[in-house]
């Protein structure tokens, strides 16, 4: 990979980790929120635990691990499967001898 | 599986007699924006991917382009279905930690297998299905019965774990079974018309997410709802001693109550794990597709293992439910005439009691997530094996490549309208789910041992794969008879399915031997990449890789991790 192309908006869309980032930010953010305002019923119900708060965390946790790794490891650009075979013959791990 | 339904379509039958709307949960508001946003991003996902398919290979094969983490656990994800995660509760209710064995012996060393020892043959060989293995290693009547017997069976299933789902929906949400069967078989049918392979993967990989995310938490309140780990184990002292340690009750001459009912060792060992669990993790084509879509040969062998060491991990969240239910539920399946406390109903029971609003939106979109990916998994393989096992080999041969990529969206459509007829047959008659599943495992009972003396016996004949499956076939139906007759003979139904697998490999192996013998065997040069010792892939090449990225090295990990989870119950047992 030695020339850098331009990621695309839809490299972005196609990146599985984005679209459960973006789906668990939501989820966490719904479930915090929900946590945040529980009524006692709701906290009795769960055996006492604010299970919304702590859920809703976790599920913050994970969406930021998988911004993290977007962050980290940003996709690749876009290749359809023509390419990508021509880039698997050049990456294949095990060249013959 | 299909007790499952029954029961389930009983507990609806009776709730539902005096009024339409007795819905176990009390749904917020939140807790519907969250299955309606998951449902967006479900049909998102199939619109996003579209693009991206531009000829055959990318609709059925995901164009080979996956990495491993993502072909990983789409593996176990279309296996956690959400009848497996029911049926598997059940099992916890009923008989406690008992049925581990079908992960931590079962399946982890099968997919491990799968990874270090089959792909290379699979993936090597560049094959388009399983099925087409045994086209190529014997002739075309076994591939027939393989490749057949496949495309129905899935395609049925996918309408059984359609009625299901509507099942639980109208038990848990009040829905119409109708309006349930249609909305949930329209949503599956778009991502994979649109997105193929690669639509189905992304959802499973989605879907396997928020499945743990609403298991775990549930799990959670359960064990402190009960006064935390060590008071569970103290009240499992009053069960039979399997409940709490899965080795227990396993002699072969144990009876009675303190009888292991899952099986003795010989059963669970050679039959469950060797020729069942081997069998289906290896040569099931709905879970070997899924490796396959990978974008290299590592990444594919990898694919199975990395799917490994989370599955090591999901009794905890399936069994461990299951076990709970049945300490706060003590009258939990004692009365059978009570539908609505039937075993199956734990995990829907245990989350409508303990689980308030907010919490309930994400157990309530995982459980309907795991029933979309157990039938877009077989929608998604079926289409696959007709279009290149049935339709490409024996009706058209040579048409263009976009001949076969509009033959594959129709075959979708067909599955699904299928699947749609199955679910309504099975709404009115009940026991044709369990005679069908009976049907299958006899298929399904000799098909290891046909494989893998087909990849590691050169001398293996064409006629001699034929006639050891079929025998094998016979030989599982005839085991079935004689314990329907001898209705004693068997400890448990699991019992009988693995002795089932047992005399069905044993009379594969004995009849292919013995037709080979006197038989032609193929010339080599037809055989290259199929058999051990002729070319296989990774005979022909040096691994050069990281020692983490090595099946073998990731492989003895997930076992030794699986055996040791074992001693978890030395430590962890009533004091």
């Amino acid at each position: 990979m030695s020339e850098q192309q331009r990621v695309t908006f839809n490299d972005r869309l196609l990146d599985l980790r984005f679209l459960i980032a973006c789906l668990f930010t939501i989820f966490g953010v719904m479930v915090t929120i929900t946590g945040l305002r529980a009524t006692p019923e709701d906290i009795e119900k769960a055996a006492g635990v604010n299970i919304s708060l702590w859920t809703g965390i976790g599920l913050l946790l994970l969406a930021g691990s998988f911004w993290l790794w977007v962050l980290l490891s940003p996709p690749q650009p876009a290749t359809s499967s023509a390419d990508l075979e021509e880039a698997a013959e050049h990456e294949d791990p095990w060249p013959s001898e | 599986m299909s007790a499952l339904t029954t029961a389930l379509s009983a507990a609806v039958m009776a709730q539902d007699a005096p009024n339409e709307e007795a819905a176990l949960l009390d749904m917020q508001w939140v807790d519907y924006a969250m299955l309606i946003i998951y449902f967006i991003f479900v049909i998102g996902i199939g619109w996003i991917v579209r693009r991206s398919i531009k000829n055959s290979k990318d609709f059925f094969q995901a164009g080979r382009s996956l990495p491993a983490w993502i072909a990983g656990l789409a593996f176990i994800s279309a296996n956690l279905g959400a009848l497996e995660i029911l049926g598997f509760a059940a099992n916890g209710a009923q008989f406690g930690f008992a049925s581990v064995h079908y992960y931590w012996i079962g399946a982890i060393p099968a997919m491990v297998f799968l990874g270090v020892i089959m792909m290379p043959f699979y993936y090597g060989s560049k094959l388009k299905s399983v099925p087409e293995y045994l086209r190529r290693r014997y002739n075309k009547p076994t591939h027939l019965v393989n490749a057949g017997s496949f495309a129905i069976s899935t395609v049925l299933i996918a309408g059984v774990n359609l009625y299901s789902l509507a099942i639980v929906l109208r038990a848990l949400l009040g829905w119409g079974l109708v309006h349930a069967i249609i909305v949930a078989a329209i949503l599956v049918l778009l991502y994979i018309l649109a997105g193929g392979l690669m639509g189905a993967m992304y959802n499973e990989v989605l879907q396997f997410f928020v499945i743990i995310a609403g298991l775990i938490p549930l799990t959670i309140v359960g064990i402190i709802a009960i006064g935390g780990p060590v008071e569970l184990m103290d009240r499992l002292a009053d069960y039979p001693a399997y409940w709490y340690d899965p080795w227990s009750g396993t002699g072969i001459a144990t009876s009675g109550e303190a009888a292991n009912p899952i099986g003795d060792w010989v059963g669970i060992i050679l039959g469950q794990a060797f020729i069942l669990s081997f069998g289906y993790w290896t040569t099931n084509f709905a879970e070997v597709q899924r490796a396959m879509s990978a974008k290299n040969l590592n990444s594919a062998r990898r694919a199975p293992i990395i799917g490994a060491y989370p599955k090591i991990f999901i009794p905890f969240i399936v069994l461990l439910p299951g076990i709970i239910a049945a300490l706060l539920f003590p009258e939990l399946g004692k009365d059978p005439s009570d539908e609505s406390m039937t075993y199956t109903n734990a995990i829907p029971l245990l989350i409508a009691d303990l689980l308030p609003t907010g919490v309930l939106g994400v157990a309530v979109t995982g459980l309907v997530a795991a029933f979309m990916a157990g039938m877009a998994a077989n929608v998604s393989s079926f289409n696959t094996v007709v279009t290149y096992d049935i339709w490409q080999a024996y009706v058209r041969r040579n048409r263009g490549d976009h001949y076969y990529l509009r033959l594959g969206r129709w075959l979708t459509v067909i599955g699904v309208l299928i699947g749609i007829g199955t679910a309504f047959i099975a709404a009115q008659y009940n026991n044709i789910n369990e005679y069908l599943q009976t049907l299958f495992s006899f298929f399904q009972a000799p098909v290891f041992v046909t494989f893998i003396l087909g990849m590691f016996w050169k001398r293996t004949t064409a006629w001699g794969g034929f006639w050891g499956m079929l025998s094998g076939i016979i030989s599982a139906g005839g085991i079935w008879v004689f314990a329907t007759v001898y209705d004693e003979f068997f400890r448990s139904s699991f019992a009988q399915a693995m002795w089932m697998g047992i005399v069905a490999g044993a009379v594969d192996l004995v009849v292919t031997v013995a037709v080979s013998k006197r038989t032609e065997p193929k010339p080599d040069t037809e055989l290259v990449g199929l058999v051990k010792g002729l070319g296989v892939a990774t005979e022909t090449r040096t691994e050069q890789t990281v020692w983490i990225k090595r099946p073998a090295v990731l492989g003895t990990g997930a076992i030794t991790l699986a055996m040791a989870m074992y001693l978890i119950f030395i430590f962890w047992s009533p004091s």
